[in-house]
């Protein structure tokens, strides 16, 4: 045989020895639930810590995951079968075809502007000229641009955005005079005026009150084969969600525990109803809305269609059988 | 009969041409094998094409990005910082190499220090870039530099300690002065080693261009695959996966031409040669 | 004083399970013109010698003197070739044998012509623009050797330059070092006896390590010399001499 012949059999060969393990497949046994260390994820680590899935007969992982693409992959790839993201990255994922949809909420509000305690802005409109470091095409991107432009600037014009990819990155920047003001979330941005050098200059919640932050998301395959372990756990975490309401000290140390940082006092502050809200509730107008502005933002190029994103029926059926 | 004659000389001659032209042939039957199995396998959906789009999606995504200029200036930011950055570590790593090379004293001091440095990985410093340079791109390139000078260090000091003591020696029984047999016998030694050197560090340096470019930039390859994974256009982050791949393949290219000008005294056959089968002649 | 003096070198190693004594209070007195090799068994410290004398080592005690000047570091009026010919392969057969004369300062056209005519001296006028792996191992120590006597030299150290060349072209090349070398002042190193009554006009034997002169034999006739029955018995001496030398030692 000539060799280029055998070259080209070999490429065939390898490459779909390759390949063949890119192809997710359907899901058997336990569940894997995807979260982020963040504050609005407590209701996981409510339900986590008290095994509230295996009191249902669940089998359950709660994974801890330091980002929300990493998250997005393993849901694509079908090593988590749920998910909690910020809405625009399940928007981002689902505008790419990627098979998820959102199913519930689990936190509102929560992300603002810090500045710094000493020289910082007195308000929005004199941010203008200024750097803000922000994380490109996050939510708290997307956030920032919109109320940038409801205080009269433009986000590519009248500030100089600095983007960069980690949390810690935007407050190291902030706190070094690197720049002006940093696009950040809780609870970073109480930890920040504990430590007495950070002012919040606003919530997002200011210009849109109770904007989604992060919400419940799920593989279209899953929910479709396990129509009632999704509604058991979408009960479970709406009492996750009731519960961390009603004991925000406790739910304080959760936060506390799992992060492992951060201290039960400050985390419990930046709990407060005027920074955040855990709730469950979802309205697909509201996901559209935020759909809206990631296409006007150039982030995607059209809403996906509501039955794409959101399917509201689990979440309903859990809420009307509820003693 | 001469019809007979002509025929063979023809089919002569295309032998001729095929054995002369078939080491180019396959390098690109190989690439274009793998272009057409990655192409039938995810059009096929025998791999979900969310996780890896057909190469044709991938091809005209690319002359998308190409048309809108936005390709263009992504790279030649990136190409921009990565140069700064591999010229400023190969300005300091080959004179520290040679020197570390020369002076076991100095190599012993250092050596603990270039131990525990080279490991740390160039998303390590990120913290400590922003902290020092502040934002743009002089953290990104100082990213890249941290990424590729360790690196060049230990090449340069390995490349200076097999430099032959033999021509040190004719060269200070001939009245070289230490310098002298610096300047005239050690560098020269050297450049084979160097442009080696350049090849990788340079493949070292666009490597680290990912991590450099997560450090407030606006622009950039490594910010476009950034943005990209960030919003799930697996497409555009296979389009720069591919353009950093064909700049290294041009840059590799350059650097074998430059060698083979400045180091055309090198002698003989290369090991390899002599493993090949002859070919038979036409 | 001679004009090359060895006064009672001595030269100590520190190796893995002690110390290495390589030679030992070596006197040695070479006049201006003379060709002396030094013979001895493989270890007895002959290259040492030669080293010490180019300047690349230094003694652990006692020293050298050319014309009453002690050596104590390397220089073109001590010039040195080795077995390999080393010539820089980056340099072509002319750019390396102006190699020296570069080094000392010499502008660029002068030391091109002078280099072209010591290669024309060694019939290697054609091979000028040749790189060191174009030219055979003959025509390279024949570089090697233009090299070093373009420099002029006071003295010339060779530490066995002919010991990888076939049996012919080690013949043709003795007779061309004896015809270049006439009348300069040269230190050869060899281990072959016959090669050193061939060339030398003094054969001075060093003992097994630690080295030291044990016998210094002047050779009669002018070199390079043919094979005489009278050659062919000294030739048979130096060689008892040598084997006692190996007997007392294992003893």
């Amino acid at each position: 045989m000539k060799s280029s012949a055998r070259v080209f059999l070999l490429a065939i060969g390898l490459t779909l020895m390759m390949l063949t393990g890119c192809t997710p497949p359907q899901h058997r046994g336990p569940i894997t639930i995807g979260v982020r260390t963040a504050n609005d994820h407590v209701p996981f680590y409510v339900a986590d810590r008290q095994q509230l899935y295996r009191q249902r007969g669940l089998d359950v992982t709660v994974r801890l995951v330091p980002g929300n693409t990493e998250i997005i992959e393993a849901l694509q790839r079908g090593d988590f079968q749920i998910g909690a993201v910020p809405v625009t990255t399940a928007i981002a994922a689902i505008a790419q075809g990627i098979p998820l949809h959102i199913v519930a909420m689990t936190g509102r509000g929560s992300d603002g502007l810090l500045v710094r305690q000493q020289d910082g802005a007195a308000d929005v409109a004199s941010l203008r000229g200024k750097k803000i470091a922000t994380i490109r095409a996050s939510i708290l991107d997307v956030l920032l641009r919109y109320t940038l432009e409801q205080a009269g600037l433009d986000p590519e014009r009248d500030v100089e955005l600095v983007y960069m990819a980690k949390l810690g990155d935007l407050i190291s920047a902030l706190k070094t005079y690197q720049v002006d003001a940093c696009s950040n979330t809780e609870p970073f941005m109480t930890d920040a005026e504990r430590q007495g050098w950070g002012r919040i200059l606003t919530y997002y919640t200011a210009d849109w009150p109770d904007h989604p932050c992060c919400v419940v998301v799920v593989r279209d395959d899953f929910a479709r084969q396990n129509p009632r372990a999704l509604r058991d756990i979408l009960a479970i975490h709406c009492a996750a969600v009731e519960w961390s309401n009603e004991h925000l000290d406790e739910t304080a140390q959760v936060i506390t525990d799992y992060l492992q940082t951060f201290d039960p006092d400050m985390v419990r502050n930046s709990l407060d109803r005027s920074r955040m809200f855990i709730d469950y509730h979802l309205q697909t107008e509201e996901i559209e809305r935020m759909a809206g502005l990631m296409v006007a933002q150039g982030l995607i190029s059209s809403i996906p269609p509501a039955d794409r994103l959101v399917d509201l029926a689990p979440l309903s059926d859990v809420l009307k059988n509820r003693p | 009969m001469s019809t007979l004659r002509s025929m063979m000389g023809a089919w002569s001659r295309l032998r001729h041409i095929h054995v002369r032209w078939r080491p180019w042939g396959s390098r690109w039957v190989l690439l274009l094998a793998l272009a057409m199995v990655w192409e039938l396998v995810s059009r096929l959906a025998l791999v979900d094409p969310l996780l890896l789009p057909p190469f044709t999606g991938v091809l005209s995504r690319g002359w998308e990005l190409s048309l809108s200029g936005r390709l263009a200036g992504d790279l030649l930011a990136s190409a921009w910082r990565v140069l700064l950055g591999f010229a400023l570590a190969a300005l300091l790593a080959n004179p520290v190499g040679i020197a570390l090379g020369l002076y076991p004293a100095i190599e012993d001091l250092m050596s603990t220090l270039l131990s525990v440095l080279r490991p740390l990985s160039p998303p390590a410093w990120i913290p400590l870039a922003i902290l020092w340079f502040g934002i743009g791109d002089a953290p990104a390139v100082f990213i890249i530099f941290v990424g590729t000078f360790f690196s060049l260090v230990i090449g340069t000091l390995a490349a200076t300690k097999a430099v032959d003591s033999q021509l040190i020696k004719v060269a200070l029984t001939m009245g070289a002065s230490r310098w002298q047999s610096v300047c005239h016998v050690i560098l020269p030694s050297l450049l084979p080693a160097l442009i080696t050197q350049v090849r990788l560090g340079l493949g070292l340096a666009w490597m680290c261009v990912i991590a450099a470019e997560m450090v407030a930039v606006r622009r950039g390859i490594g910010f476009l695959m950034i943005e990209a994974r960030n919003l799930f256009r697996t497409e555009d982050v296979i389009v720069g996966m591919i353009t950093i791949g064909l700049v290294g393949l041009c840059t590799d290219r350059l650097l074998i031409g430059v060698e083979r000008v400045l180091c055309r005294w090198r002698a003989g056959l290369a090991p390899s040669q002599l493993y090949v089968r002859r070919e038979r002649s036409p | 004083m001679s004009y090359l003096e060895l006064i009672g070198v001595c030269k100590r190693y520190h190796a893995v399970d002690g110390e290495v004594v390589a030679l030992h209070d070596v006197n040695l007195s070479i006049e201006r013109g003379e060709f002396v090799v030094l013979l001895g068994h493989s270890g007895c410290g002959k290259s040492t010698l030669l080293q010490i004398v180019a300047g690349l080592e230094l003694a652990s005690a006692g020293g050298a003197q050319l014309d009453s000047r002690p050596i104590t570091h390397c220089s073109a009026e001590r010039a040195m070739i080795f077995q390999d010919p080393n010539l820089f392969p980056w340099l072509t057969a002319v750019e390396n044998v102006a190699f020296g004369l570069r080094m000392a300062g010499y502008p660029p056209g002068e030391r091109r012509r002078m280099a072209q005519q010591a290669l024309a001296r060694m019939s290697l006028g054609a091979a000028t623009s040749l790189y060191p792996h174009e030219l055979s191992g003959g025509m390279q120590q024949r570089v090697a050797l233009a090299r070093a006597l373009v420099l002029d030299p006071a003295v010339l150290l060779m530490d066995e330059p002919l010991a990888s060349l076939d049996a012919l072209l080690r013949s043709r090349l003795q007779h061309e070092i004896r015809a270049r070398c006439a009348g300069r002042t040269v230190l050869f190193v060899t281990h072959s006896i016959r090669e050193a009554i061939v060339l030398a006009d003094r054969v001075v034997i060093l003992s097994p390590r630690p080295g030291h002169v044990q016998h210094d034999i002047v050779v009669e006739g002018t070199p390079p010399r043919s094979l005489t029955p009278a050659l062919v018995h000294l030739e048979q001496e130096i060689e008892s001499l040598m084997l006692q030398q190996e007997v007392s030692s294992l003893s």
